[in-house]
């Protein structure tokens, strides 16, 4: 257990849609640390083989910190992460937290703010939603999810945000139109995504065309490391060897060797865990590094990107 | 004795050359005083219907019928409502001294826009506006360090030191100690 964890006991499970559950953690002594709209906890999961550690947005009030809350979809290809939590969780148990930390900050000048979520990435938003109302932020949100999987919360959101509130089922047919939503949108606004990749490219391309400045666009993509083909990674200074297995990510493949690296968002998007790379081809995977960084084959973003030759030498 | 902190890294805004954004459905062009030759000829390089003219100036000149003139005074109010109005695919140019430039940048800035939709070109003159570090006063259109504080009357050395939050350098006494040390005022640039 790293020294900043938190344990936490598992006060409460819910079944929130069909594919996602929603646990209510509390302190196990003293209290938790207060937390802003946006902020994410990393959940360290003991599977049969390995730990798991996924980042999870804190889904409450971040007036209220008795408690956070996360909700978690099991993901069809699931490395063990999202099953662990599905099947083994109890309420009762224990679980080790990282303490939060904010990547997906509301920008706090904007006029407007259009928020987008899909299908789990409604969980972001449950935490600006109060803040946002207490300030009396003019906000639309737009939630796309199946409902025969996901769609958590969709009638109390519904029910809350009455005019403010847009739903799109896929499950019905309905469809979510990015350049309609986009059109005629008055200066100051910015738009908060949560979702897939493809969804966030979407909105970046139609954005594109309508001659929108790339920083009004905020977007977290918390995608769990992808698999790839295994490779050996190796310590420059040590000369010590790791080997990175097919579903693991290097970053896993590190801490398992017991090599610390820093990190907050194990999703490539915040930087902390840049580490110098010496010899072999990166496969960049992040969404961190510019094109250019990324072309110099010189520093590589462990908790999602991978190698592309069979070795890759850390300068660490 | 030359004290130490002229020799304090910089951190003065870097200004680099201004281009239209073509991608944008709006463009604002703001100065202030008269507008340079330079900034007329871009001003006019863009499609009329699709740009704005803002003038700040205490007198009444204007170059083109289509510009609206306002006071420094009266720049905050007018400058939020016309934002408000615009596009969110506008970019701003602006043209003026360096607490000017960073003043429209603040105002735009609360109106939400961003960074990369303000774009300021190089000071008109090397006038800068002084923030003192003990009584908070701004004392305006500084030329040379040190610079008596107009509201302390303390010997401020002008560092260069830039802050945005006050669109200002600032000041530090330089003879707290030694009334007597006070070095020669030099001109800044
Ligand atoms: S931990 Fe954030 S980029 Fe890797």
């Amino acid at each position: 257990m790293s020294t900043d964890q938190i344990k936490v006991r598992v006060a409460a499970v819910a079944q929130v849609a069909p594919m996602i559950r929603e646990f209510t953690l509390t302190a196990v002594t003293g209290s938790l640390y207060p937390f802003s709209p946006g902020s994410h906890v990393v959940v360290e999961m003991p599977g049969e083989q390995k730990i798991y550690r996924n980042a999870y947005s804190l889904l409450s009030d971040s007036h209220d910190a008795s408690a956070y809350r996360i909700a978690v979809r099991l993901q069809d290809n699931s490395r063990g992460g999202s099953v662990f939590m599905h099947q083994q969780v109890k309420e009762g148990d224990e679980l080790l937290i990282s303490p939060p930390a904010n990547l997906f900050i509301p920008q706090w000048n904007a006029q407007k703010h259009i928020l987008l979520a899909a299908g789990v990435g409604i969980t972001p938003f449950m935490s600006y939603l109060p803040e946002m109302q207490r300030r009396q932020a003019d906000f639309e949100l737009h939630y796309l999810f199946r409902s025969k999987q996901t769609g958590a919360y969709q009638l109390e959101l519904a029910e809350q945000l009455g005019q403010r509130f847009f739903s799109y089922d896929s499950d019905q047919a309905q469809r979510c139109n990015i350049s309609e939503l986009l059109a005629d949108r008055p200066l100051g606004t910015h738009i908060y995504i949560c979702g897939p990749e493809g969804l966030i490219k979407d909105v970046q391309s139609v954005a594109e065309q309508l001659g929108w400045p790339d920083s009004v666009i905020h977007f977290e993509e918390f995608a769990a490391p992808k698999p790839g083909k295994p490779f050996t990674v190796e310590l420059k200074s040590t000369g010590k060897t790791v080997q990175v297995g097919e579903s693991e990510s290097l970053l896993e493949a590190l801490e398992e060797a017991e090599v610390a690296v820093p990190n907050l968002c194990r999703g490539g998007v915040c930087g902390q865990c840049a580490t110098p790379v010496a010899e072999g081809e990166i496969e960049h995977r992040d969404n961190y590094l510019s094109v250019d960084e990324k072309a110099r084959q010189d520093c590589v973003m462990p908790c999602v990107s991978r190698a592309h030759s069979d070795r890759l030498v850390l300068d660490i | 004795m030359q004290p130490e902190s002229l020799e304090a890294p910089t951190n003065r805004p870097i200004y680099s050359p201004v281009i239209v954004n073509n991608k944008s459905a709006h463009h604002l062009f703001i100065c202030e005083g008269y507008p340079s030759r330079e900034f007329q000829i871009f001003y006019s390089s863009v499609d009329d219907s699709k740009k704005t003219l803002l003038l700040v100036s205490e007198s009444d000149s204007t170059i083109d019928h289509d510009s609206i003139l306002v006071t420094h005074s009266e720049l905050t109010a007018k400058l939020t409502q016309l934002l408000g109005e615009m596009p969110l695919s506008t970019t701003i140019y602006v043209l003026g001294s360096e607490a000017f430039i960073w003043d429209v940048h603040s105002v735009a800035t609360q109106a939400g826009m961003v960074a990369e939709q303000i774009k300021m070109f190089a000071p008109v003159s090397g006038q800068r506006r002084l923030f003192c570090t003990h009584c908070y006063h701004i004392t305006e259109d500084v030329t040379h360090s040190p610079a008596v504080c107009s509201g302390c009357q303390r010997n401020l050395l002008v560092r260069d030191h830039f802050s945005r939050l006050h669109a200002a350098y600032v000041g530090v006494q330089i003879d707290a100690e030694d009334p007597d040390d006070l070095p020669l005022p030099q001109e800044l640039i």
